[in-house]
């Protein structure tokens, strides 16, 4: 049950995203048991079995302190043909009442993690898998995990400053309660998070306005260092551009540097230095490959294979591409339209062995794990040789 | 074996029986099936298996075995049964016959066993309207469980159990889809469909379709996502067009084009199938024929703006007039009223006129002291274009002043007249 204070909270949470300003005050840092997800979405594991998991409709990030219920399981993966119909039978319903959002592999025992929630109405429940190494289905008891949490857009300020002509500067108090009835509130939804030395990383898509914002978080969550919020622009093509969100990403060396591989919504892939993402920043990405129509990236791993580095990325429309890194530190941007043809920028090559993938992670050093839809059986899980 | 006369075992009984919200069908012992026998069991008429309502004993649906002997509950509450041994002989089940219940995965949940039934207790409730298969079969029990003279059922039973389906009459709308003018720009970004109440979580991309002026279907105008951009309390749906589509200069709009065209007749359809978060369909298929005009490629310039005057000392709104039509959700928190002392006023905001009109209305009335719109840099049209920015811009063009410093955007002032009202 929701109260107007939240969704007061969310209007000022809001205010806070739009006016671009980090604030680095809190509400958050807060810490309990059992996490309540109105709607559990992707995952990703942190240090030490913490996964991240967020909360795509209250806009909340947990970690999730996995250390009870990494273990005790065979170690490795097996794989399960129809395995949503095998969930749909332990969880009392049919496997199109469940909506499968996220895998992510534990490094440390390779099993899977895979989010879901079960129905779709307003009695819908989040659920939070663990498939090990001889094919066992355990469900999570969400209502025993220890967690720590962190609200997206970081805790706004009472006041939203405002520079006006002349240069005078002054606050202005976030809106009035009461413009919120209706339902007209923004809400930003978490389409990928990412975890790398020390930092989450978290692209969102907002329901009303199309800035891009990536936000970089502490990890340990504190109340004082909430993270920043950047704004990402792609390089031009054909002499326009404009904010796109980032969908997916991955984190990446390039040339030692840490730098995010990142796919915008309308399809082109960039990269950008990590050490870029300072507070308040414009941060212009470096487009590296366009990939056509209808392709929204899914899923990116990056992987190694004889003595090559390859972006891995999931696709919508076209199934999984491997695309060599070896070109991302030189490539030049791409700055001109390609009138015809597929892409433009790094050579990628379709991988004809993996269709219907609509989850994928890195398995270990030769095998990525995917959920993939069959015709026949539903939706398989499966370890597959990188390509 | 001494099969009473008078036993249900081999007498279908059949028939809903009403347990308030839930049903059950009665007991039905697997006449063509026999369990094995226990030594010394008897048949028992009397043990029933049911959903029980919510009670002050349960607060959720549970599946119920009832009339065993006590014994027989001593015997299974003091073997403490692991999750894996209890439904090893007592499984609630999705599968539609008793072979498949018993080879198939069990409904996760709990057991209890209190001073006169078995309860199962799903982990994650009942599906209203499905059926559940409940099996029960003694002979398969734990050998660790002590089975002399406890009078098990001599046979498996089974028994179909399910909660009665909710009132499938649709109820839900859609009440409006924004932007409401009957002419939209060609660069179209964003629609909003509004509806009537509540929403399930999935997305509408399998129910609405974009139909040109010969009703054929439109090829992927909407952005595909794995997410559906819900409001909060999912009454709102928030549509994209594809951007890669409405951009120039990309791969996907030289591939495939934009989705539509200036000068063009499109009509929007929303199925009805599209359930609500209750599950039900929509009352009706909703349609609505629009327009498309030229593309938009201009920001938003405030200096174009006109306000009115409201009077001093009345409560009366002041009525932005806006040139073209703003982004119907960013025009209700985007654009605020400051007072001289640079506060944010409280006050109601209603948009109208195709979103060419924003007024507002005080919650305290006018003084005679300069008031200024302001709008937050957030604000946008229909195609994305911000104030003192458009949607897409040459790459030659500086980027914009950092986040961190938001201006105030527009800066018109007014002054509440004086005149009496």
């Amino acid at each position: 049950m929701r109260t107007s204070l939240l969704k007061l909270a969310l209007v000022l949470a809001v205010a806070a995203m739009t006016s671009g300003i980090p604030t680095a005050q809190s509400s958050g840092g807060m810490e309990g048991v059992g996490p309540s997800f109105t709607y559990l979405g992707p995952l990703t594991f942190g240090p030490d079995a913490t996964l991240f998991a967020a909360d795509s409709q209250e806009v909340f990030i947990y970690a999730l302190d996995l250390g009870e219920y990494v273990g005790g399981g065979t170690a490795g993966t097996q794989n399960v043909p129809a395995l949503d119909q095998k969930v749909a039978a332990l969880l009392g319903t049919d496997a199109s009442n469940l909506i499968v959002t996220d895998l992510a592999v534990y490094p440390e025992t390779q099993n899977a993690f895979i989010s879901l929630m079960r129905g779709s109405g307003a009695d819908a429940s989040p659920v939070l898998l663990r498939v090990d190494g001889a094919g066992e289905i355990t469900v999570i008891p969400l209502d025993e995990v220890p967690y720590s949490r962190v609200r997206l857009p970081n805790a706004p300020d009472a006041n939203t400053p405002l520079l006006l002509q002349g240069g005078r500067e002054f606050p202005v108090a976030n809106y009035p309660s009461d413009q919120t009835e209706g339902g007209v509130t923004g809400v930003q939804t978490i389409t990928d998070l990412a975890y790398t030395d020390g930092r989450l990383y978290a692209a969102g898509l907002s329901n009303e306005e199309f800035a891009s914002k990536l936000r970089s978080i502490a990890y340990p969550f504190t109340t004082v260092d909430e993270g920043t919020s950047v704004e990402i622009w792609h390089a031009p093509h054909n002499q326009f551009e404009t904010r796109s969100p980032v969908y997916s990403f991955v984190p990446y060396l390039i040339d030692n540097e840490p730098h995010l591989i990142a796919s915008y919504l309308c399809t082109p892939l960039v990269k950008f230095p990590v050490s870029s993402l300072t507070p308040g920043a414009d941060v212009r990405g470096v487009t590296i490959a366009e990939f056509g129509n209808g392709n929204r990236p899914l899923d990116m791993i990056v992987y190694q294979k004889d003595g090559e580095d390859y972006l891995l990325m999931s696709n919508n429309r076209r199934g999984v591409m491997k695309i060599p890194t070896a070109g991302f530190g030189s490539a030049p941007a791409i700055t001109e339209a390609v009138p015809d043809g597929d892409t433009a920028g790094v050579a990628h090559q379709l991988v004809e062995s993996m269709t219907g993938v609509v989850q994928l992670d890195l398995l270990d050093d030769t095998h990525a794990l995917v959920l993939a839809r069959s015709e026949h059986s539903g939706l398989d899980l499966e370890a597959v040789a990188l390509p | 074996m001494a099969m009473g006369s008078g036993s249900l075992a081999c007498r279908k009984k059949e028939g809903l029986v009403k347990l308030g919200l839930v049903w059950a069908l009665a007991v039905v012992p697997a006449c063509a099936a026999p369990a094995g026998q226990h030594p010394g069991a008897e048949p028992t008429a009397s043990v029933q298996i049911a959903l029980r309502a919510p009670s002050t004993a349960v607060s959720a649906p549970a599946v119920e075995v009832s009339g065993l002997p006590p014994a027989a509950l001593r015997a299974v509450r003091d073997a403490a049964l692991t999750p894996e041994e209890w439904s090893g002989w007592f499984r609630v089940s999705v599968a539609s016959t008793t072979e498949d219940a018993w080879t198939q995965p069990g409904v996760l949940g709990s057991y209890t066993v209190t001073d006169d039934t078995i309860r199962f207790s799903p982990l994650f409730g009942f599906d209203p309207g499905r059926s559940y298969l409940v099996v029960f079969d003694a002979s398969r029990l734990p050998a660790r469980v002590d089975q002399g003279h406890h009078r098990w059922p001599a046979r498996a039973l089974h028994a179909t159990v399910g909660e009665s389906a909710p009132d499938p009459s649709p109820v839900t709308t859609v009440l409006q889809v924004y932007p409401s003018a009957d002419v939209v720009p060609e660069n179209l970004l964003r629609l909003y469909i509004h509806f009537s109440a509540p929403m399930g979580l999935r997305g509408g991309l399998n129910y609405i379709h974009l139909l040109d002026a010969d009703g054929r279907a439109v090829e992927d105008p909407f952005l595909p996502l794995d997410v559906a951009l819900w409001n909060e309390d999912r009454t709102r749906y928030t549509l994209l067009f594809d951007p890669g589509r409405v951009k120039r200069g990309i791969l996907p709009h030289e591939e495939v084009g934009q989705p539509l065209f200036e000068g063009r007749m499109y009509t929007l359809v929303i199925d009805d199938a599209w359930a609500d978060a209750n599950g039900r369909a929509l009352l009706e298929s909703f349609r609505r024929a629009f327009r498309v005009g030229p593309a938009d490629h201009h920001a938003i310039d405030p200096a174009g703006w006109h306000v009115s005057t409201p009077g001093a000392g009345t409560r009366e709104p002041v009525v932005v007039s806006l040139p073209k039509p703003l982004d119907f959700a960013l025009l209700q928190r985007a654009v605020v009223i400051l007072t001289a002392e640079d506060d944010v006023l409280d006050g109601v905001v209603t948009i109208g006129e195709t979103e060419t009109r924003w007024s507002f209305t005080p919650q305290v009335v006018w003084e005679t002291q300069p008031y200024r719109v302001v709008a937050l840099p957030v604000l946008e049209d229909p195609a994305g274009n911000r104030v003192g920015r458009s949607f897409e811009t040459t790459s030659s063009e500086p980027l914009p002043v950092s986040a961190a410093t938001p201006r105030a955007t527009a800066n018109l002032s007014f002054l509440p007249s004086q005149a009496t009202h």
